[in-house]
């Protein structure tokens, strides 16, 4: 029995230590209905380079959520998974639910929007940590796992954390709950950490601090992380390269600063548009209309219909990812970039 | 759907005599278990004269909710008083109470999927504060039900639909429609924006500007989104622990903040090495602290902060010359690093490409 407390693995499990660099490949998920399958990610494809921080963006029913899930295999009963999840040399779609429990307990991690549904509210907080310590390496004893939990709260920044294991969800505030979270997913010392809107549902200060707190484990961990988000700006300091989502596809994916300075793909500069801290004009810009119904998408572009630069070709063919810048793999699925291309193309 | 015309662009002009709501000194203090007090609101004065916004900041559990609750006398006082267009209503009861205030006033929610009945039809939905009131025959109430589904661009054939049929966003413009109905002179907005996406945001706030600019309402607007509020707002109340601690004119309250707390807000909108996170979280309002009730988790807090508390003074801003008021020992003292390129940067829109710009 080699556990202690500090971060020195057991034996045997070395090489999970290392983090995985984690990719979508033309992932597909269906989700079973009364009235026929729906269809929620369309071949979906990224990379998350190992200890980088990469965000998924887009408006609610874009597929983040579910793409940033599917990392995790954490989806809907009966759901129907295409195409490869890799996380290292593993395929996530492919594990039986004895490897997938093992990868989800002591590898990949989840922060969920809403702090206050995340965690059991007739248990106290201390006991939960040390629940999900002991799932992630059974051969803590109790007294062990009390000590990393108090460790962890101390790395989050939970004031007195001591006296704070007793303490019952409700008596902490959204932040500090979101943080007993977070030390949640520490204290299996994972190496991936799959965030769905970990800061919607706070304040802004609050959620500075969140994100000030992830950033560092990033850096000083080397935790690879996936952040699911609707706020761009948000993540803007954080992410280092952003996948921005519409209508179950990736439209547009690169490093972060790239593509919020230069964007390529007409929704993702829309987002950034319409976002009230860019929206100086005298009438705020909107995006027009609704994304398309995920059971009756378009058979051209599924934006086509809310653009500012719509053309005829738009409305039949679907635009596939293509770079648009080499070195630093920034792809956009947008006829006209595309066009754009070709001409410069032939030009040179 | 339609959308709403074109009425105007850009904040409405606003004479500042012509006051629609005042609280004065407002007080109000929840009981809790044991006989705990707990003060939500502690002395608040604010005014907001016709067609303006005024946009009410702050933390959760900085009291700004209560505000605006307190506003519409949805409490009664504990202290203090509210006068809403020349008439003292911190103590009206009854059928007064709903001639005066709750005829004219109305307030939108946060989550348009929780504030409308999902068993009513729109129709009933938007007909109900008439009905209440008895306002106009039932010849009149249908005509007027169909003019405010145009006013929101929705069809007057959505009078048969329920709420879940529609969209977050054109939920949102039902709630907004349904507060119009008895045609209010006071909006109180808590949050209006905060369960929708970015985009839809925008439509939303474009209504509601639409709105005041064609009639004239006054909005209380309580958000916690800072680049919205920055945006919407003529004046801004930065609230902290239960009181106003920052009002003054949108413009110069987060481009010169003179409260440190307020100087925090505005830092958030800057890249993340100049943000000003404060430590910590809010105190309890059940257990302030002594003194001014920022100075635990204030960078520049001196020995003094913790024994009195700074008082609401006046001035005018160096720059614009508006009065603009904040509560703190040291104010200006905490600034904010230059205006960085993100804050001004909007991205650029794509480069039309001449060979496919022809529809």
């Amino acid at each position: 029995m080699a556990s202690t407390l500090t971060p020195t693995p057991s034996p045997g499990r070395v090489a999970h230590r290392v983090p995985p660099a984690v990719s979508l490949e033309d992932v597909t998920v269906t989700l079973p209905r009364a009235s026929g399958d729906l269809q929620i990610l369309h071949g979906v494809s990224f990379k998350v380079p190992a200890g980088s921080v990469v965000a998924l963006a887009g408006e609610s029913g874009s597929g983040k959520s579910t793409a940033a899930l599917s990392l995790m295999r954490l989806l809907p009963w009966g759901a129907e998974v295409g195409g490869r999840i890799m996380a290292g040399d593993r395929d996530v779609a492919a594990m039986s639910k004895e490897e997938l429990r093992l990868f989800r307990s002591k590898e990949a991690r989840i922060i969920l929007q809403d702090p206050w549904s995340s965690l059991h509210p007739m248990k106290s907080v201390g006991s939960q940590l040390i629940e999900s310590a002991r799932a992630s390496d059974p051969a803590l004893s109790k007294a062990q796992a009390r000590e990393l939990a108090v460790e962890t709260m101390k790395r989050v920044h939970i004031p007195d954390p001591k006296s704070r294991l007793k303490a019952y969800p409700h008596e902490m505030s959204g932040g500090q709950l979101q943080r007993v979270l977070i030390a949640m997913a520490l204290v299996a010392r994972p190496t991936l950490l799959v965030c769905d809107e970990p800061t919607t549902a706070l304040d802004v200060s609050t959620q500075a601090q969140i994100l000030e707190l992830l950033r560092e484990l990033n850096r000083e961990m080397g935790l690879t992380i996936v952040i699911a988000t609707h706020d761009l700006d948000v993540i803007a300091g954080l992410a280092d390269r952003l996948v921005v989502m519409y209508a179950g596809r990736v439209v547009e994916e690169g490093p972060t600063a790239q593509v919020m300075a230069n964007p390529q793909h007409p929704y993702t500069w829309a987002l950034l548009a319409t976002a009230p801290k860019h929206n100086r004009g005298e009438r705020m810009l909107t995006i027009e209309g609704r994304p398309p119904a995920l059971d009756a998408l378009p058979p051209g572009c599924s934006f086509a219909e809310r653009c500012e630069f719509t053309t005829a070709r738009c409305l039949e063919t679907r635009p596939e990812l293509v770079l648009v810048d080499e070195p630093s793999r920034h792809r956009t699925a947008c006829l006209r970039v595309q066009a754009d291309q070709s001409v410069s193309e032939e030009v040179r | 759907m339609s959308t709403p015309p074109i009425i105007r662009t850009g904040k409405t002009a606003v004479d500042p005599t012509d006051v629609v709501l005042e609280l004065d000194e407002v007080v109000q203090t929840f009981h809790g278990k044991g006989g705990l007090k707990v003060h939500a609101v502690n002395g608040v004065s604010l005014k907001i004269a016709r067609g303006e916004t005024l946009g009410l900041v702050g933390e959760s559990g900085s009291g700004k909710t209560t505000v605006g609750r307190a506003a519409l006398r949805l409490y009664t006082p504990t202290s203090g008083r509210i006068t809403f267009e020349g008439a003292d209503v911190s103590r009206v009861k009854g059928r007064k109470l709903r001639r005066i205030l709750r005829r004219r006033s109305s307030m939108v929610f946060q989550n348009p999927s929780t504030s409308l009945n999902g068993y009513m039809r729109l129709g009933e939905i938007l007909r109900e504060p008439l009905d209440v009131h008895r306002v106009g025959t039932p010849a009149e109430r249908k005509r007027k039900v169909e003019e405010i589904l145009d006013v929101i661009g929705l069809d007057a054939a959505y009078a048969q639909r329920y709420p879940h049929e529609l969209s977050g966003g054109q939920r949102q413009r039902v709630g907004i429609a349904r507060a119009l109905m008895l045609d209010p002179s006071l909006i109180v907005a808590d949050e209006p924006t905060a369960s929708l996406d970015v985009s839809v945001q925008a439509q939303i706030v474009n209504l509601l500007e639409d709105i005041q600019a064609e009639r004239g309402l006054a909005y209380l607007f309580i958000t916690h989104d800072l680049a919205l509020v920055r945006r919407i707002s003529h004046r801004i109340a930065v609230m902290y622990l239960g009181r106003i601690v920052e009002l003054g004119a949108a413009e110069d309250v987060f481009a010169r903040p003179q409260h440190p707390y307020t100087a925090s807000l505005a830092s958030m909108e800057l890249t993340p090495e100049h943000q000003i996170i404060p430590e910590g979280e809010l105190p309890s309002p059940a257990n302030p602290p002594p003194g001014c009730s920022f100075h635990q988790r204030c960078p520049i807090a001196r020995p003094q902060c913790a024994r009195e508390r700074p008082e609401l003074t006046e001035v005018a801003d160096v720059v614009s010359g508006q009065p603009r008021s904040f509560a703190c020992h040291f104010p200006g003292e905490l600034t904010l690093a230059l205006a960085d390129e993100r804050v001004v940067t909007v991205p650029p829109p794509l480069p039309v490409v001449p060979a496919l710009a022809a529809r």
